[in-house]
């Protein structure tokens, strides 16, 4: 058993079901499919985190000839993430019963 | 748009280290560039947009730096250049408060200025005298204790 077994607040699920249901996000486009439960001041710092703790993967887009500005960065889930994930609803359902 | 926000990476990169400017600031910034894109980047919503990415990147900073302090396993702050983060604390109360603190701040920088230079004339005057010198022979000889002179007492008998 691992010392110190994957946590997963509730910001990193939110991120990860919806990197899951709609597939590589930028963090801009995470926050408007959040409905307000995700904020710019804040998301970006959350998905370093997951970054680190390896729960997501990012990639830079493909700047268009001529554009100006930065490169934006595309998210995705990681194997990882989806199998904690997964974990968290099975111990989620496993406990449902003792909060209702 | 790139100037002002090549500013801001530029004073976060003080502050932050590469790995935490590059997966936190600058998709931050390239989102921002990016939304300024597609909506347009004059009139009253680019405006309000500003605005609104302006608070956003404000929040950011703060909360990077939070997170990087508790987390030990993230990328930290420069420890230097730490101590510049407290600029960013300072600098929007002294320059929201200016308006009713100037005269304050200047008749206290003035009259501080005064005041050292005062002390600093009355120092020159009055050189301080260095340690006290003990003449040798005034010092008590010391010695052991059973090396005193005891005085001849009688003994007298409680009876």
């Amino acid at each position: 058993m691992p010392e110190n077994p994957p946590s997963l607040p509730g910001k990193e699920r939110l991120i990860l079901e919806l990197l899951i249901a709609a597939g590589p996000l930028f963090g801009l486009e995470l926050v408007k499919h959040s409905d307000g439960a995700l904020k710019r001041g804040t998301v970006y710092a959350t998905l370093a985190r997951m970054e680190q703790k390896g729960y997501v993967t990012s990639e830079q887009e493909e700047l268009q000839p001529g554009a100006i500005g930065l490169p934006r960065r595309r998210y995705r889930p990681t194997r990882l993430g989806e199998r904690v994930l997964n974990a968290w609803v099975l111990l989620s359902r496993e406990f449902a019963w003792e909060a209702e | 748009m790139t100037g002002t926000n090549s500013g801001f990476l530029q004073a976060i990169e003080v502050l932050f280290d590469d790995a935490t400017v590059d997966s936190v600031f600058r998709p931050a910034v390239a989102d921002f560039q990016g939304e300024l894109r597609d909506g347009g980047d004059t009139g009253t919503k680019a405006l309000l947009l500003r605005c609104r990415w302006f608070g956003a990147l404000v929040v950011l900073v703060g909360v990077t730096t939070v997170s990087l302090a508790r987390s030990s396993r993230l990328p930290r702050t420069h420890p230097v250049d730490g101590n510049a983060s407290m600029l960013f604390l300072y600098a929007p109360l002294i320059a929201g408060a200016w308006w009713c603190v100037q005269v304050f701040a200047g008749a206290a920088v003035v009259g501080g200025v005064l005041l050292a230079c005062a002390l600093h004339a009355w120092n020159l005057r009055h050189r301080p005298v260095v340690g006290l010198s003990i003449d040798q022979q005034e010092r008590p000889a010391r010695g052991p204790v059973h090396a005193l002179p005891v005085a001849d007492a009688p003994f007298v008998s409680a009876r």
